[in-house]
This record gives structure tokens, C-alpha cells and sequence, in this order.
């Protein structure tokens, strides 16, 4: 099979986007009301060892992705485990996502449609996305990404007429216990669920270093969530701002520039959508990728189908209720955590010993 | 070619498939509310909704847009918005509603938080449409206009609270947002814009009538149009307005100032157990009339009526905060919110006894008034 590659830009903004993903609408919000840019920055900072370790996986074996490489290290049986974990972490979190989205189109938009023909529609796109390939979603995101921006830059400024900057205080209202859930939540959703770029490594150009690549686009989305933090709560407020499901999309309701210039909150849809599709396709590609290697088939695409279709049944019952939903987000770095840490974790040491070894054998001969 | 003939004519089936939502209602199979006055039946225990629909069925060429009145009962706010459909042909849609009037009766006995809840949950409701007490017997009638007259009630009332803060200066504008988010705050307090019946020439219509004060959502009174004012000049919302004051010493007030531009800021201290708001307006303003002739080329002369016209704001901002913190005891100004956000750990001393110390809290207002230019003549 011919490889792909994708070029730097590519790569990074489809890691952008894939953090935007349901953040941008869902609203970085957390328990922390108006101190939330707190646990924002800590978990940007929690992320960067993350990264770094992403990033030496990456630089190690630039020609592989992370299948490939636990398979190499880890034999058959061992390797083959974690595969499997990732691949059903992978096809989860496509699940997850479908979810998000329909809900998040049923709540907002419309409430008497189903969802299931509202997931069918979406994972049919990103079906036909994924098995066009890596390339075509990082065009993707190269073009939506200024979309994206853009529309949260517009928002941003046209909401500072209505801003309440005091709203910001007071800082220091909450316990130790409540920021570091707060950070806990964010570095698990959305930052360290980049692990499923490692899944689609291997197709990036070697002369571009993978730490950039990740660095930089850790760097834009947090002055995005920022950016969208501030927005939402200098708009909104605190009380309103932790009872919204999506304070972005609330947000967008209330902004209004005189007469004309009022309820732009499709704007705030359309970029949960154009996001949303970046983040699915990764999350489809990934699994994919891991079932072809599981069962040792040669092209992964034929498999984007069937995943698509298992993701979107596993979607529909995931949850009873929304409500279910957005309680389950409190549990989910606990149960995101092995796959988003640990997995890379073992993954890295793996690689140093292998890679020291081969050193010294090379010394040798 | 004949492949690709048929996946364009796919697509383009696709797309007739794909347009618009799966419910989809065109204008005319939908009631568009454009205001609603909720109204609480004691006895029977049901809320009693007045709907004002804009009447699209009746437009004619040079004819504006009537309103029209539908009326439901129910148990909760939705029952009665679904109710309504058993004597219309229509649904009601909620998308475009300016104005949710609670009765004066309700607000005081069971609150405005139920009547406002449901519009923020649904999602058809907006956040901004915005909350008005009604003073006449029942809040529906705020609604009802006199028949044959053309226009909309809900769309003037929304256009005279919306430019009131512009024009007059004699109530407040707060949308449902708002009230909750000052609802949740530690203030706890708010006040909303007040309408009542009024005759203008010989119609009876529907004016603003300063704003009622809360405690909690419960309604604990009203202030005036003109006391109304100062506490816009507390807040610091007012942005224009006129100044009246009595210069050379007649009966009447004999100058008028325009406001152009204002704004105030709080502060507070905390001395020896005792906590002091400070309030500091400044204020730029045009002499808009000027009865006694006063000369206004003379430097001393504006210097007075700068003077006096401080000393006016300064004391009719206390009357009117002396007025909430001891007759309501609603701390509608956020002196609580101010020092939770402003001083946390004095706040964690205070929160306990707020109730007590409150209605004493010694407030210093300084106002300062600038007179910018005096129109067209000396």
C-alpha cells in the first residue's frame, strides 16, 4: 500500500480541531464557575509531559504508528492486548463523540427530529471522510480551522460591549479538591485524547519534528479555550454559566450588536460540526487502524465502514439521557486514564530500552 | 460518464432530502408569541397565561401587524403553553417573545423563579427576553390594548424598557439571564422594570412605571421613576437623562441638564468592624434649558449649577439606597456581591451576619458633574 503523508500543517491543525472538538460548544467549563482559566492552564501544563512523551514515541519511530510499535515490542500476545485496549478506546470515544453531537443538535436546534437519522447523516460523512484518508481530513482541518477560529474570534469581540470583567472574581473561592477535579477533567477531555494521533502516526513527514507539531498545537487551543472561557462568563456569568449544558452556544444567544447583528448561534453549531467531524474521523481512522493490525489485514479502510457502523450503534445506547451523559463526563478521565497515560507510558519505556539496546548492538557489530 | 451522471443526480436528490429539519412549520402554521403575562389562579392552583400573538392572518398591504390575545390555562407554564393549542388552529412558537410579564400578586406571594425557569430550559425560548412586574390587578391586562388600534403591546413595551436607560432614565432593563445570574449571586436581589395602564390623550396604553425591588424572588416593593433614576446612577447603567434643579432660587426647578455620559464606580471599606460603601459618579452633562436666563459665559455661574447639581445626584443616590436597605432590606445595589468579589476573606467573616449588618452599612456618595456645552444659545 502506498503511504500517505501529510504535511506539518496538516497534522497540526487536525490536532486543533480535534481538541475543539465538543470544547468549543460544551464550553470549557468546569466546577470552578468564573475560575475555570485556573484548571485550563493547569492542565495545559499537566499536558506537556503528556506531549513530550507523544512526542519521543514519535520522534522514535517516525515510520510507525503506536500499533505497530507495541507490536514490535511487546510480541504477539502482549502486543496485541494493548492494541485491542486502544482500538476499543478508539471506537468508545468515536461513540461518545456521535453522541455529543446529537444531542447537543436535539437540545439546541431540533427537538422533535430523532437522533439516530441526525448520527447517520454525521457518520456517514465521516465515513466517506476517513476512508478518503489521512490527507484529505488534515485539508480539512487546514481550512475549518480558520473558519473555526475565526468564529470564536467574531463572537469574542462582539461580545465585549455586554462583558462584565468582574465577573472574573473573586479568585481563590473554592477548595483544593475542586481545582484539581477541574484540571483532571480537562487535561483527560480534551487534551490527553490526543493519544489517538499517536494511532495515526507514522504518516507524517520525517523532516518536521513531531514536538512542534504537538507543542504548537497545544499552544493555539489553549488561547482558544481561553478565549472562549472569558467570553462565556464574562457573558453569562457564573450561576448561568455552570448550569448551561452548552454555555457557547447560550453565549451566542445573547450576544447581539444592535438589531441586526443578533442570534449568530449557528455559528456556535456549525463549529461544533466542523470540529466534530475532525474529531470522529480521527477517532474512526484510529480504530480502524488498530482492528486492521489486530487482525493483520493490509488495508485498514475497508474496516472504516463497519467501525463507523459500530460506533454509531454503540452511540445509541451508550447513555439513557443527556443527563446521563454529562454525568458520566465526571467519571470519565478515571476511566479515560489508562488508555490516555498509561498505555503511552508503558509504550515510551518500551521504545528507550529497544532503542538502547539496538544501539549497543550496532556498537557491537 | 454515465457513473458519474448518476452520482450527480444522487446528490442532487440528496440534497432535496436534506434541506431544512425534520419539522419543518412554515409561518403560517405557527403562533408567534411576541409577549406573555403570566398570572397565578390561587384557588384552582393553575397558572393563567396571556399570550399577545402577532396576527399575521390580518395583514393588509397598508396595515401594520395587529396583536391578538390567546389565554390558557395550566398546571405548569408549558401545560398552558400547550393548552393554548386546544382553541387554536396554530402552535405557539416562543423564538421571538421580547417581554414575560409576572403579576404583581404572584411576585410578592409565590415568586417570579417558577415563571422564569421554563424559559430558560426550553429550547425555543430566548435568554433575552426580558422580565416586567405588572402593577394593574392581573398582568394581562399590561397586554390588552384598546380594539381597532394597530401595532404590537408586547413590541412597544420592549421598545420603550430597551431605550428607556437612553432616553429617560426611569426604570431598569434585565432579561432572563440576568435574573437568574443575580438571583444566584450572593446579592441575591434584583429589580425589575415596571409596567402599569396610563392614558395618553385619550388612549389608554401601557407606560413604564419605574422598578420593583426584590428580595431573593420575591417581591418586597417598588421605587419611583424618579428614584428609579439614582439607582441607574448606582448601578451604573444610565446613559442618558434629564437633571432637573432649582438655580435662582424660584419655586420651580428652573434648569434642566442632559446627561451624556456617566459613570460610577463602588468601592467599599472595611474600618474597625464597620463596613463604608463608597460611591463615586461623575458625570458629563449639556444645560438644556435654562428659565432664570442664567449666564452661562460666566465661569462662576456654571461652577453653582455644577455644584448644585452634585449635591443633587449625591443625595438622591442615598435616599435611594437608604430607601432599599431599610424599607426592603434587598441588597439590589451587590454591596454583598462587591465584597465577596472583591475581598473573599472578609466576606467569609461577614456572610453569616449579612442580614444584620446590611440595613446599616454607612454608604458615602461623591458626585461630580461636568457641564460639557449649553446647546445652541448663551
Amino acid at each position: 500500500m502506498k503511504r500517505e503523508r501529510v504535511t506539518f500543517n496538516q497534522a497540526m491543525f487536525s490536532i486543533v480541531l480535534f481538541n475543539f472538538g465538543s470544547s468549543v460548544v460544551m464550553g470549557v467549563s468546569t466546577g470552578v464557575g468564573q475560575e475555570a482559566w485556573i484548571p485550563i492552564l493547569a492542565a495545559t501544563v499537566a499536558a506537556i509531559p503528556l506531549f513530550l512523551i507523544f512526542g519521543r514515541i514519535m520522534q522514535l519511530f517516525p515510520e510507525e504508528d503506536i500499533f505497530g510499535i507495541m507490536n514490535s515490542l511487546f510480541g504477539k500476545t502482549f502486543g496485541k492486548i494493548g492494541i485491542a485496549l486502544l482500538t476499543w478506546y478508539a471506537v468508545h470515544l468515536c461513540a461518545l463523540v456521535l453522541r455529543d453531537f446529537s444531542e447537543f443538535t436535539q437540545i439546541s436546534s431540533m427537538p422533535e427530529t430523532p437522533q439516530l437519522p441526525i448520527m447517520i447523516l454525521m457518520i456517514l460523512t465521516t465515513i466517506y471522510l476517513a476512508r478518503s484518508g489521512m490527507r484529505n481530513m488534515g485539508k480539512w482541518s487546514l481550512v475549518m480551522f480558520f473558519f473555526v477560529s475565526l468564529v470564536v474570534i467574531f463572537t469574542f469581540l462582539t461580545a465585549i460591549p455586554q462583558a462584565q470583567v468582574d465577573d472574573l472574581l473573586p479568585i481563590g473561592s473554592h477548595t483544593r479538591a475542586e481545582y484539581f477535579e477541574s484540571s483532571f477533567q480537562i487535561f483527560s477531555f480534551p487534551y490527553a485524547e490526543t493519544v489517538i494521533f499517536l494511532c495515526l502516526a507514522g504518516s507524517y513527514e520525517k523532516k518536521d519534528s513531531p514536538y512542534k507539531m504537538l507543542f504548537y498545537a497545544l499552544f493555539i487551543t489553549l488561547i482558544v479555550f481561553v478565549l472562549v472561557f472569558l467570553r462565556n462568563l464574562t457573558l453569562l456569568g457564573p450561576a448561568m454559566m455552570q448550569t448551561s449544558y452548552f454555555p457557547s452556544y447560550v453565549t451566542a444567544r445573547i450576544i447581539g450588536v444592535g438589531d441586526f447583528l443578533a442570534r449568530i448561534e449557528s455559528l456556535i453549531s456549525s463549529n461544533f460540526l466542523f470540529a466534530g467531524i475532525v474529531k470522529i474521523t480521527a477517532c474512526l481512522l484510529a480504530a480502524s487502524k488498530g482492528l486492521a493490525r489486530l487482525f493483520e489485514l493490509e488495508d485498514y479502510r475497508i474496516l472504516v465502514l463497519p467501525m463507523g457502523m459500530l460506533a454509531m450503534a454503540l452511540s445509541a445506547f451508550l447513555y439513557e439521557n443527556t443527563m446521563e451523559m454529562f454525568a458520566f463526563l465526571k467519571y470519565y478521565p478515571y476511566y479515560a486514564f489508562p488508555f490516555q497515560v498509561i498505555l503511552p507510558l508503558i509504550t515510551w519505556i518500551g521504545c528507550e530500552f529497544y532503542v538502547r539496546k539496538r544501539r549497543k548492538e550496532s556498537k557491537l557489530g | 460518464m454515465i457513473k458519474r451522471l448518476l452520482i450527480c443526480l444522487l446528490q442532487v436528490l440528496l440534497v432535496l432530502s436534506l434541506c431544512g429539519c425534520w419539522n419543518y412549520r412554515g409561518l403560517d402554521q405557527v403562533n408567534i408569541v411576541v409577549g406573555i403575562a403570566v398570572d397565578f389562579d390561587k384557588e384552582k392552583k393553575e397558572y393563567k397565561m396571556s399570550y399577545e400573538v402577532a396576527d399575521l392572518g390580518t395583514v393588509k398591504k397598508d396595515q401594520s401587524i395587529k396583536g391578538r390575545i390567546i389565554t390558557a390555562e395550566g398546571k405548569t407554564l408549558f401545560d398552558a403553553a400547550r393548552n393554548a393549542k386546544r382553541k387554536e388552529k396554530n402552535r405557539l412558537f416562543f423564538g421571538s417573545s421580547y417581554v414575560l410579564v409576572i403579576s404583581q400578586e404572584m411576585a410578592r406571594e409565590e415568586g417570579i423563579f417558577n415563571s422564569i425557569e421554563w424559559f430558560l430550559r426550553d429550547g425555543e425560548c430566548r435568554e433575552t427576553m426580558f422580565v416586567a412586574i405588572s402593577q394593574e390587578e392581573t398582568a394581562a391586562k399590561v397586554l390588552e390594548k384598546e380594539e381597532n388600534i394597530n401595532g404590537i403591546v408586547s413590541a412597544d413595551i420592549h421598545d420603550i424598557i430597551m431605550e428607556d436607560k437612553s432616553v429617560s432614565a426611569s426604570t431598569v432593563h434585565m432579561p432572563v439571564y440576568e435574573v437568574y445570574s443575580l438571583l444566584k449571586s450572593k446579592a441575591n436581589s434584583l429589580a425589575l422594570p415596571v409596567l402599569r395602564k396610563t392614558k395618553n390623550g385619550d388612549r389608554e396604553v401601557t407606560a413604564a412605571n419605574g422598578s420593583a425591588v426584590f428580595k431573593g424572588d420575591k417581591l418586597v416593593g417598588f421605587l419611583t421613576p424618579a428614584e428609579s433614576k439614582y439607582a441607574l446612577f448606582a448601578w451604573n447603567k444610565i446613559k442618558s437623562g434629564i437633571l432637573t434643579i432649582n438655580m435662582a432660587d424660584q419655586k420651580i426647578d428652573d434648569i434642566s441638564l442632559e446627561i451624556f455620559q456617566s459613570s460610577t464606580k463602588k468601592n467599599f471599606r472595611y474600618d474597625q468592624g464597620k463596613i463604608k460603601v463608597i460611591i463615586e459618579s461623575s458625570t458629563d452633562v449639556a444645560i438644556a434649558e435654562n428659565h432664570s436666563e442664567l449666564n452661562v459665559m460666566d465661569e462662576q455661574i456654571v461652577e453653582n449649577i455644577q455644584k448644585e447639581a452634585g449635591k443633587m445626584i449625591e443625595e438622591n443616590i442615598k435616599a435611594v439606597i437608604e430607601k432599599v436597605q431599610q424599607e426592603y432590606q434587598a441588597d439590589i445595589f451587590g454591596f454583598s456581591d462587591m465584597i465577596f468579589k472583591r475581598d473573599l476573606k472578609l466576606w467569609k467573616q461577614l456572610e453569616l451576619e449579612w442580614e444584620e449588618i446590611f440595613p446599616d452599612i454607612e454608604v458615602e456618595v461623591t458626585s461630580k458633574v461636568h457641564v460639557v456645552n449649553s446647546g445652541f444659545t448663551k
